[in-house]
């Protein structure tokens, strides 16, 4: 048990250096895009706050300079958001002067919960899809998942989205077609989100299971006389696992960056919109707070997937860093 | 030829070869004999320079000056200068892409030889290594392992080397085609007074063709004697086991008398 | 069957494609209760088509007619896919570990799992390690696979086929994957547990001096072909067929001569 630990923990410290370094790369970096952004910034910061009345008085304008430090040098202005930011202030959005936190966080909740089920919903059918077609590899059913997966992967998200509007909230009117209130309310979002999800995951998941179902030790276990059935649920499936967790954890990181498009057409209040949002507005402060989120759950979503995976192959790679 | 004198090589902490004593005359054959982990690799490497010394020298007469060698600890060289090596895998040995003849001619990359020269020298080759000269033209994977193998003998033997060293080059090949590539291999060692570093395994090999047997165990050398002691008087208990496991397997067994003459497989196989 | 038939295993006129590639052609071999019966030939041959057809292996190769009669059982080479595995009496030692056993679970997971799949009832844990120890290997405590080395894999391989208390076991190569010392030992003793047990053993290789040495009989197979089965004595001494010829006198290595010439 303590070995593990030991592993685990091990992980998590090459991590969390790296993840320091990417979230520095990365605010920099968003930092300098809105630093080299063209317009006055003063202007817009009052644009935005006291929304479009006309011009912004000078004397205005010469306040909010004040305020956000605009004509001090790139580093200072830098360190201007990086310290507060440092300590727990993530600052105000420009729009609405609330504190970020408390914006981001119901939305990421929405998100939070669109994304988990409509991965869920997308791995059932993929592993199912999966395990179809690869029992009679070549067959009917293989070819349908296949071309199913196929033509998935060519649909876009909108356009789906909106196909399921149409039917079964504006004809059928089984399903609210908008709105973020209730479970129903979750269904077509989910999904259509969960089909991209089985698209992309069929084809991988049957190739992994195709892949572990050639090893070669699995004849010797039916020689001693396994069952299929024991032989798919506890040896093949273990194989195809491995791979297949790394490209979940691709696709969770892509839904959690807010499918952007599945939650502006169903009216969600999640991630995605509200990054349009921030930076239709220029809300930089929103904006500095969602890209590092961004990076943040990447990072930790890489994380959680090589602790799986350390747990799932007991083969340990030799080199861990400082490990002896 | 090939002199070395209290060998030791270390890897971080641990001691990977520890005192090994050897000396190879010219013409001579001598086997390295070891279980998997003894050390040969090893000791092939660091005769290579691929793995530094820690003590003791390596003398060589190699060069074409005839004049003697050393390598000492902290010396950077990049191999022996005139030896040829053959390896286990053939089919990791030679370019899947790349024919045959080709494959061979690249022994001489570091002669300059005009093209007729070179291929004559192909020619000669392939006739030692009983070959015969149609499969110039064909790539590796439409070869068996035994016509593979000789391609690589070949490709060795081009250059004219005074020394050749084999790491294990029969194990991947079946039982009849190890028989015959060895005594093709015998014969172009008497042929052309090569000295041979025979890594290998197999003790029946070794008493067929060997002049000496260096017995490595866990990185030690354990002995080191001429064949026909060692048969008849091993001076190790190591040594006697092996030769026992060998007898019981079935590799040291003689021909009371052989009834007909030894068919050989026909050319190339 | 009204003739009691004192063959343990008998094939008869097996023939296999490969799409539609010959890869066997009128295979017929026998072997007895207790006896050791080696099929010997180069790489190539058929061996291993040969070993996957009796044992309802299928793919790739096919076979297009024959019988096999295993422990009074008539079995219909081409109709019947079926594996044939432990709980019929068949063992199978594959040439190397890769092929034998799940890098993914502990050793003593997979063990659970062949006893039970056996169809032998429980093992006590003095067996498992009277069985473990006569082939030199430990206890498995939580080890995986890669924690031992090749040489015990191996060894563990043989313990798994004998686990099932096999009426035939088939031996793949037995001597290739292992250092000559270990290899030594471990056929010497799977050889005396067989003795013991009155297990029958089928050895695949190509080294003819070895199986020489071990079987009762031996069959010498080239192209597809059985060239030549019968005694190992008798053969030895005159092979008939021209490849059988080739292999018996190949057996040997050279005979050094007195004096190597130096130039």
């Amino acid at each position: 048990m303590t070995q593990s630990f030991r592993r685990i923990s091990l992980i998590l410290l090459n991590r969390l250096a790296s993840l320091l370094a990417v979230m520095f790369g990365v605010s920099f970096l968003t930092f300098l895009l809105y630093y080299f952004s063209p317009g006055d910034k003063a202007l817009a910061i009052g644009q935005a706050r006291y929304g479009g009345e006309g011009d912004i008085q000078p004397e205005i304008a010469a306040m909010i300079r004040e305020e956000f430090g605009l004509d001090k040098p790139l580093f200072s202005q830098f360190l201007h958001w990086l310290g507060p930011f440092l300590q727990g202030d993530f600052g105000k959005s420009f729009v609405s002067q609330e504190e970020v936190w408390v914006i981001f966080v119901p939305n990421v909740l929405e998100t939070l919960s669109l994304a988990l089920t409509a991965l869920i919903i997308g791995l059932c059918l993929a592993f199912v899809l999966a395990t179809l077609s690869v029992w009679k590899p070549g067959s009917l059913i293989d070819r349908f998942a296949v071309a199913f997966a196929s033509i998935g992967a060519a649909m876009p998200s909108f356009w789906l989205g909106l196909l399921l509007i149409l039917f079964f909230s504006a004809t059928l009117k089984w399903l609210p077609a908008y709105g973020s209130e209730g479970l129903e309310h979750l269904i077509l979002p989910a999904t259509t989100l969960g089909l991209w999800v089985t698209t992309s995951q069929t084809r991988l998941f049957r190739s992994f299971l195709l892949e572990a179902k050639a090893a070669p030790h699995l004849e010797a276990l039916r020689l001693r006389g396994v069952s299929e059935s024991e032989l798919f649920w506890k040896h093949i499936l273990r194989h195809a696992m491995i791979p297949a967790v790394t490209m979940i954890g691709v696709d969770l990181a892509g839904l959690l960056e807010g499918a952007v498009i599945v939650e502006v057409i169903f009216s969600r209040n999640g991630i995605g919109a509200l990054f349009v949002h921030s930076v239709l507005s220029r809300d930089y402060p929103l904006i500095m707070f969602l890209v590092l989120f961004s990076a943040f759950s990447y990072v930790l979503i890489n994380t959680l997937v090589e602790i799986v995976q350390d747990w799932l192959v007991p083969i340990k790679r030799v080199n861990r860093g400082a490990v002896s | 030829m090939l002199t070395v004198k209290s060998l030791c090589v270390d890897a971080q902490d641990t001691r990977l070869l520890d005192d090994i004593n050897f000396s190879l005359g010219a013409g001579e054959c001598l086997c390295i004999i070891g279980e998997s982990g003894s050390g040969k690799t090893t000791l092939l490497k660091s005769l290579q320079g691929m793995m530094p010394m820690a003590e003791g020298s390596i003398h060589h007469g190699l060069s074409d000056d005839g004049v003697e060698h050393i390598y000492q600890p902290g010396q950077h060289y990049l191999g022996l200068p005139g030896v040829s090596w053959v390896m286990q895998n053939p089919t990791a040995a030679l370019n899947p892409h790349q024919r045959v003849g080709d494959a061979i001619l690249e022994g001489l990359y570091s002669a300059r030889l005009s093209k007729s020269e070179q291929q004559t020298r192909l020619r000669s080759a392939l006739q030692e290594v009983e070959l015969s000269e149609e499969l110039i033209m064909r790539k590796p994977p439409q070869l068996s392992l035994g016509q593979a193998q000789r391609v690589c003998l070949a490709r060795a033997l081009i250059s004219r080397p005074k020394m050749i060293i084999f790491d294990e080059p029969l194990s991947a090949l079946d039982a009849v085609v190890q028989k015959q590539i060895a005594r093709v291999i015998d014969e172009i060692r008497k042929a052309h007074g090569l000295s041979y570093l025979f890594v290998t395994h197999d003790l029946g090999f070794a008493r067929a063709y060997a002049d000496q047997i260096l017995l490595l165990r866990n990185g030690k050398m354990e002995t080191c004697q001429r064949t026909d002691d060692f048969f008849g008087n091993p001076a190790s208990i190591y040594g006697a086991e092996l030769i026992d496991a060998a007898t019981i397997l079935g590799a040291l067994e003689q021909p009371a008398e052989l009834s007909e003459e030894i068919p050989r497989l026909e050319a190339g196989q | 069957m009204s003739k009691t038939n004192s063959s343990l295993l008998s094939v008869r006129d097996l023939s296999a494609n490969i799409g539609r590639q010959i890869v066997l052609s009128d295979i017929s071999l026998d072997a007895q209760h207790g006896e050791c019966v080696a099929i010997v030939g180069g790489s190539g041959a058929g061996k291993s088509c040969l070993l996957r057809c009796i044992m309802g292996l299928y793919r790739p190769a096919k076979p297009t007619s024959g019988q096999m009669i295993f422990a009074d059982q008539m079995i219909e080479l081409v109709k019947d896919r079926s594996v044939r595995s432990a709980d019929l009496g068949f063992a199978f030692v594959p040439q190397n570990p890769q092929a034998g056993l799940d890098p993914l679970k502990r050793l003593a997971v997979q063990w659970k799992q062949a006893v039970r799949c056996a169809n032998r009832g429980e093992m006590s844990k003095e067996e498992q390690s009277e069985l473990l120890g006569s082939l030199g290997l430990p206890d498995f405590g939580s080890c995986y696979p890669h924690e031992w080395s090749q040489g015990m894999q191996q060894r563990l391989l043989i313990a798994f086929a004998l686990l099932a208390r096999p009426k035939l076991l088939i031996l793949d190569e037995p001597t290739s994957a292992l250092d000559p010392l270990i290899a030594a030992q471990t056929i010497t003793r799977v050889m005396a547990h067989a003795k013991e047990h009155d297990i029958a053993t089928l050895i695949v290789t190509h080294d003819l001096a070895l199986a020489a040495r071990f079987a009762n009989r031996l069959a010498i197979l080239s192209a597809g072909k059985i060239e030549e089965f019968g005694s190992t004595a008798k053969l030895m001494e005159a092979p008939g067929s021209d490849y059988g010829k080739l292999l018996v006198s190949n057996r040997y290595w050279a005979h050094q001569s007195q004096s190597p010439e130096r130039v």
